[in-house]
């Protein structure tokens, strides 16, 4: 029998624990249930509609992207509170949440690193005059004319969705803080609304965020708080437009008239509903 | 590239496309390292599994983040450690830290073959028995480099740990290692084995 030692070195030691071959518990199949949450197929009706849309490959930077499906996925993933899943829900006309449908990968939603914040961080199209952006677009522009807000310090519009979409960025003042990520007051958008039957778009939702609906003048709409990813909405041609997390912060949705408005800042649902209620 | 290589290679192109058969077979490499890797840091199965197919479905939903040719498997790695990570800090909110120590981490030698002698089945036991009984800190990054064979890197993720630290503290669990390992042991039977 051979001499009985203790590997004195970490070498030796080494070497037996990676020649060990050491059982784990028995691996699950967990490729069949990821592939099931990924691929099984969604009710037709939605699905129909949803299935028209090519996916658009636009600059790098930015991806046109189907995710209807993907954010109720991702609602269930992250266990959003059952009332903010039937509020989203709702909002799609879709009844109860639909789970598990096939999925396309969303897009990045990194937003654009390296430059000082401000509008030309958040990708928001060209600047122009608000004549030339009202020329652009057939849709009511409505501009806030809340005095506490003030003059937006800058405007934009984004030719890539269909129909057009404008943006007023407000760099920060009293009571419109800067919003973490782009140094941005508010942001207020507009954009045409999608087809009244699939009149739909939603914030993808991380755990915290909550989706509240409300009423803007009158309009259904959305309040959605607490941290949003990112946004999505079907343009007028059926393409869905994902966009980038703008703001990181609490969203009023409202459709009127055949458009889509926005208010993003870090501001609560009072003072968006005041700013709402000042657009003209 | 070699064939497994430049398969791969594809099946993340494919897999980028929103191909779900491409990123299955994905998933079947690499389910059983995740499962793993999520039972090092949760310490129980069933959470191990749950942490491995969230992640699973993250990381499809992240795919076009991934940049083509770069390995699949160290972006893998992180997001399996970060989805345990953050499972392992609730779990511990709600159960309660000591109740979630008092998992048994169940690993094991595999039993002794016809042909081998008993003698090192038997020494195989007791290394794994001593590897079982290490803190968890000291289990996790011997686990991670020495029987998931993961990277300097790919550990680091799983320990959240500076990478730089790696090194050192395998070395510490090491020693802490010879410490309860029992006195008589064979010498290392491995050709090329340097001596001591």
């Amino acid at each position: 029998m051979a001499e009985p030692t203790r590997p004195t070195t970490d070498v030796a030691l080494e070497l037996r624990l990676r020649h060990l071959a050491v059982a784990y518990p028995a691996t699950p199949d967990v490729a069949s249930i990821v592939a099931h949450r990924l691929g099984a197929a969604p009710p037709r009706s939605v699905w129909q509609r949803l299935q028209r849309r090519t996916l658009l490959l636009a600059p790098p930077r930015r991806q046109l992207a189907f995710v209807l499906a993907a954010i109720l996925v991702a609602l269930a993933a992250v266990a959003a509170t059952p009332a903010t899943r039937d509020a989203v829900a709702h909002f799609f006309g879709i009844h109860g949440v639909v789970i598990n449908q096939g999925v396309r990968p969303l897009p990045s939603i990194a937003p654009r690193q390296g430059l000082t914040p401000g509008p030309e961080s958040l990708d928001l199209g060209q600047e122009v005059t608000l004549s030339q952006a009202k020329a652009s677009v057939r849709f009511p522009v409505l501009v806030p004319t809340d005095s506490r807000l003030g003059a937006t310090d800058r405007v934009f519009f984004d030719s890539r969705p269909a129909g057009g979409e404008i943006a007023f960025a407000y760099l920060p003042r009293p009571g419109f803080p800067a919003a973490r990520a782009t140094g941005i007051g508010l942001l207020v958008s507009e954009f045409a609304a999608g087809k009244t039957e699939a009149d739909f778009f939603g914030k993808i939702l991380g755990p915290d965020a909550k989706a509240q609906e409300v009423t803007v003048g009158g309009s259904p709409g959305y309040w959605i708080s607490g941290a949003p990813h990112a946004f999505f909405y079907q343009d007028r041609s059926g393409q869905s437009v994902v966009e980038n997390l703008r703001l990181a912060s609490d969203t009023l949705l409202w459709e009127k008239s055949g458009a889509t408005y926005r208010i993003e800042g870090d501001i609560d649902l009072t003072t968006a509903q005041r700013i709402a209620a000042s657009m003209r | 590239m070699d064939v497994q290589q430049e398969t791969e290679f594809k099946l993340c192109e494919r897999a980028r496309e929103a191909d779900v058969h491409a990123y299955e077979e994905l998933v079947r490499r690499y389910q059983e390292l995740a499962f793993r890797v999520a039972y090092h840091v949760l310490g129980d199965a069933a959470e191990a599994e749950d942490a491995a197919q969230e992640a699973f479905v993250k990381a499809y939903y992240a795919m076009d983040r991934f940049r083509a040719g770069s390995e699949f498997r160290p972006w893998l790695v992180r997001i399996v450690a970060n989805e345990s990570r953050n499972r392992r800090k609730s779990a511990a909110r709600r159960v309660g830290l000591a109740e979630a120590a008092g998992r048994e981490f169940s690993i094991a030698a595999p039993p002794a073959s016809p042909e081998e002698d008993l003698e090192e089945a038997e020494q195989r036991r007791l290394l794994v028995d001593a590897v079982r009984g290490l803190r968890e800190d000291d289990r996790m990054v011997v686990g991670c480099r020495f029987f998931l064979d993961l990277s300097e890197a790919e550990t680091a993720d799983v320990i959240g740990c500076p990478r730089g630290t790696v090194k050192s503290r395998l070395s510490r669990a090491l020693a802490r290692l010879r410490e309860v390992l029992p006195a008589a042991e064979t010498p290392v039977s491995v050709r090329g084995a340097t001596d001591g």
